[in-house]
């Protein structure tokens, strides 16, 4: 074709080459398990760590790209609906952590994906996996009225500091943080993650209150309170050191206790904080904590528009409907943010492509995702409102209802994931269906959130919300029928400051009437302003059930098959769940640096088939100080300490006889050559004799770590 | 080299956007179960909820298939991701056999909504892929003969006319106005 002239090496030539050799490797290692070179759970664990998050359907792919902070620009939201049509099915998903999601995609793809995201300055790196996942915050931080600074260079500093982080490789499970710019509203739902900092200020200095070891899940944990006020110029140290003891203390072995929530539950707080603060002690100063502030906090955002105000007269009652839902004055006079309702958080790549170029006309880069699965676009003039929905209209996203009850929080469920028990997505479809067709008159009440997950692994949210639902199954007369758990008592508001219990279980059909009598009581007996969370805690469960009762009932397949098909999906259900991947694989960091050795020295053989002599010694080098480095780690030392392999290893591995000494001995001459007259001239036997004793090296760690990891167990 | 693989096809109808799109889920239900078609089927995705949508899509690992709701009016889309064989012009040949041929199946399933007819002389061709086949002159100049050539084929040299898309940012492909009221199978079997 027309660029096939473009060899593939020059085609990504102008990639930063640090990225470049991370999407280089990532590929290797996609061809090396593809012939058999590398163990399946180790690759599975290193995709993951690349975005790449294998569907319930066989063979396919879903690529989970991290949005730091939900923060896009109008270039990126392009090349994302580019993607989505040439690599999966034209949508972008955004998700319940401010990520976005490409599903139906071809393994094989996902190297030139990655690389072409990279262009635009986006990593799918550890959007996945038992690392630091996406990094959440506020979508209006800088232009909300109610918050106390603007959070966004803290958390981007934050997001790009742990980034790839040699101190948050090694843990058993995920962890995530997020961001919140006051303690009230629901934006950040700060105290549901792993770490959540909330903006405060201490006698003018700026500051966060840190919460820790909060999450949902199956079992959901509040996070605890950890520290009143923590500068902001500390909180990079701090996240390092709770990663340290994280890894070390985390729980590896049972999957469904190894969030640190269960650390925390476990040791107290109170000992977590002791733990913490010994951690941070050891750490030797890193320029990044205060460089990566100091470049954060230049972040500004500059409106695109002058301020204006609107005249609501002779406007439509539909544009007025739409301002007072989907539009939120910024503390900054004359500016709205506008949210993008986007029905289960789709959006189409002719959607996304002329939003962008909307974006362009009124606001330029200042877009951000939400955990609500929306698009907020921040720094429209109030007075060009009416040309921003216009614009909105005419790519059918100019929908009312955002933050209502009609916008509905839905995980994958059944449509992708393999632990899907229910259809989380149709549940949510069925109901965006019936608040325009049957149940307008509910659709836009503010006072009550519906969330939705396929199973009780709370992907969905539910336990924050005022009505939650999960996914389960009863089987009657040897038929096995879809329904739901009801949650009631959650919170979004506050962070996310309560969490809901379930009431009852219901047919997956009568869900839709679930809220629609739920919200009938509410409205009929509810006290004065009185939340649906204090409203249902009122009530009590036993009336609450009680009203329930009728919608509990399962009929007889023979009476009612209907009931036995899941919403929007005309077939009978059938139950079929797999392993899921959220919890990845346990690879110990050691197991990846060895492989990494592995890449390496195989990469020196080509490179010495390719007569590139030197290149081909330095990586055979590399190799053996990787393998060193994975033998180092299974003895404490932490690259992050930046020691000396050469001297560690020969005292902890050479000087007790624990290592072949000849093996260990070829690694010292190779590094004490590579610094003296270094590789350039070392010539081609001598360049093929350091391969294979790279080969030997990397076999007897492999076999020293064996023993090792052996020992431990 | 691997030459062209995605290619997407789309056969406009006469449908409103507010078509209920139902009647796909059931149809695409049943088709899924097919293991031995050549697309290999792996799932059917809804987006029925999305008012300018890829509708319902029959996903496969080879192609897929749908009633798209997105750009110009509602249609038949097949698109293409992989196992193209042959010369550049066996490959586009395949696809628009292939297109029409679905398509004359889908309009004959019993829930095929009543009322919509298909348009097999209004139709978008895209080249799904910008890496390979980017909306510029030099693919222009290498594709177009193909294209024409099929076009040939299937309406009549001079018997159609191709829209070239103008945006460099979108893919590379046309929109193509041809004789219209000639049956899909008809327009498969001159291909």
């Amino acid at each position: 074709m027309a660029t096939s002239v473009v060899s593939e090496t020059d085609r990504w030539s102008h990639l930063p080459p640090e990225v470049k050799q991370e999407l280089d490797v990532f590929e290797t290692e996609l061809r090396r398990v593809q012939q058999g070179l590398m163990p399946e759970k180790v690759f599975l664990e290193f995709r993951l760590r690349h975005g790449v998050y294998g569907q319930r359907q066989a063979g396919t792919q879903m690529l989970r790209i991290k949005i730091p902070l939900g923060m896009l620009t109008t270039v990126q939201m392009e090349r994302l609906a580019e993607l989505a049509e040439e690599y999966a099915d034209a949508v972008s998903h955004i998700t319940t952590r401010q990520d976005i999601q490409l599903h139906f995609v071809d393994i094989n793809d996902t190297p030139n994906l990655m690389r072409r995201l990279a262009e635009v300055g986006i990593t799918t790196r550890e959007a996945c996996g038992n690392v630091v996942r996406n990094v959440c915050a506020c979508p209006i931080s800088g232009v909300c009225g109610d918050e106390v600074f603007d959070t966004t260079p803290y958390a981007r500093a934050m997001a790009y500091f742990l980034l790839r982080h040699p101190d948050a490789q090694n843990f058993g499970r995920k962890f995530k943080i997020a961001y919140s710019g006051c303690e009230d509203h629901a934006c950040g739902l700060a105290i549901m993650h792993d770490i959540g900092a909330i903006a405060k200020l201490s006698d003018g200095r700026r500051g966060f209150k840190v919460y820790a070891g909060g999450g949902l899940g199956a079992l959901p944990h509040q996070a605890k309170l950890y520290s009143e006020f923590v500068p902001a110029s500390e909180m990079l140290p701090l996240a390092q050191a709770i990663a340290r003891v994280f890894a070390r203390l985390g729980e590896k072995k049972n999957r469904g206790r190894a969030r640190m929530k269960f650390l925390i539950a476990q040791v107290g707080i109170e000992e977590f904080r002791r733990l913490v603060a010994e951690e941070r002690e050891k750490l030797t100063d890193d320029p990044l904590w205060t460089a990566g502030l100091a470049e954060a906090e230049r972040f500004t955002e500059q409106p695109l528009l002058e301020p204006s105000e609107l005249d609501p007269a002779g406007r439509s009652p539909e544009f007025l409907r739409w301002v007072g839902l989907n539009t939120r004055p910024q503390k900054q006079s004359g500016y709205s943010t506008v949210t993008v309702f986007l029905p289960l958080g789709d959006i189409s790549s002719d959607q996304l492509r002329g939003l962008a170029r909307l974006c362009r006309r009124f606001v330029n880069d200042t877009v951000r995702t939400t955990v609500e699965q929306n698009l907020v676009v921040r720094w429209v003039p109030r007075g060009e409102l009416a040309g921003f929905y216009d614009g909105l209209r005419s790519l059918d996203l100019a929908e009312s209802g955002a933050g209502a009850l009609s916008d509905i929080t839905a995980c994958p469920g059944t449509d992708s994931c393999k632990l899907g028990i229910t259809s989380s997505r149709g549940l949510a479809a069925l109901l965006h269906h019936k608040f325009h067709n049957g149940l307008s008159e509910l659709a836009d009440r503010q006072d009550l959130k519906v969330k939705i997950s396929g199973c009780f692994n709370s992907c969905g949210q539910h336990h924050i919300a005022d009505i939650g639902f999960f996914g389960s199954v009863q089987r009657k007369g040897g038929h096995v029928a879809p329904v739901f758990q009801v949650l009631l008592g959650g919170a979004t508001q506050g962070n996310a400051s309560a969490y809901g219990l379930a009431v009852a279980k219901v047919p997956a059909q009568n869900a839709p009437a679930v809220i629609q009598k739920l919200s009938n009581i509410y409205a009929a007996e509810r006290a004065g302003s009185e939340s649906f969370a204090d409203f249902t805690r009122r009530l009590g469960k036993a009336r609450i059930k009680e009203e329930l009762e009728e919608l509990c009932a399962l009929p007889a397949y023979e009476q009612n098959p209907g009931f036995y098909q899941d919403n929007r999906q005309p077939w009978d259900f059938h139950m079929s769940t797999g392993v899921g991947e959220c919890a990845g694989e346990v690879v110990d960091q050691s197991e990846f640096m060895l492989e990494d050795a592995d890449r390496l020295v195989f990469e020196a053989t080509l490179a010495y088939d390719d007569n590139r002599l030197e290149d081909a010694a330095n990586k055979a080098l590399a190799a053996m100080t990787k393998a060193a480095d994975a033998l180092l780690f299974q003895r404490g030392l932490l690259l992050s300490d930046h020691y000396n392999t050469v001297a560690e290893f020969r005292r902890l591995f050479f000087d007790t006889g624990e290592f072949h000494a000849q093996f260990a001995e070829n690694y010292f001459r190779a590094a004490q050559q590579s610094n003296g007259e270094g590789n350039a001239a070392i010539g081609e036997e001598r360049t093929r004799r350091r391969i294979e004793e790279t080969t030997l090296f990397i076999e007897m760690a492999q076999t020293v770590y064996s023993r090792m990891a052996g020992a431990k167990v | 080299m691997p030459g062209v693989q995605r290619v997407s096809l789309k056969i406009l109808t006469d449908a409103p956007a507010s078509l209920n799109l139902d009647p796909f889920l059931a149809i695409f239900g049943r088709w899924r179960q097919d293991q031995n078609h050549p697309a290999r089927w792996i799932d059917l995705a809804d987006y029925a909820h999305m008012p300018r949508g890829p509708g319902i899509v029959l996903i496969g690992q080879l192609a897929n298939f749908g009633f798209d709701l997105g750009t110009a009016c509602p249609g038949i889309v097949y698109a293409t991701k992989g196992g193209l064989t042959g010369s550049t012009v066996d490959r586009l040949r395949g696809v628009f056999r292939d297109a029409f041929a679905m398509a004359a199946r889908v309009a004959a399933e019993p829930e095929f909504p009543s009322g919509v007819n298909l348009r097999t002389g209004s139709l978008e061709l895209a080249f799904n892929d910008r890496l390979e086949t980017p909306n510029n002159d030099s693919t222009d100049g290498e594709l177009r003969p193909w294209v024409s050539g099929v076009l040939d084929e299937l309406y009549g040299a001079g018997a159609y006319r191709l829209h070239p898309e103008p945006d460099p940012g979108r893919r590379y492909g046309f929109s193509i106005d041809a004789e219209a009221g000639v049956t899909p199978l008809v327009l498969s079997a001159r291909l």
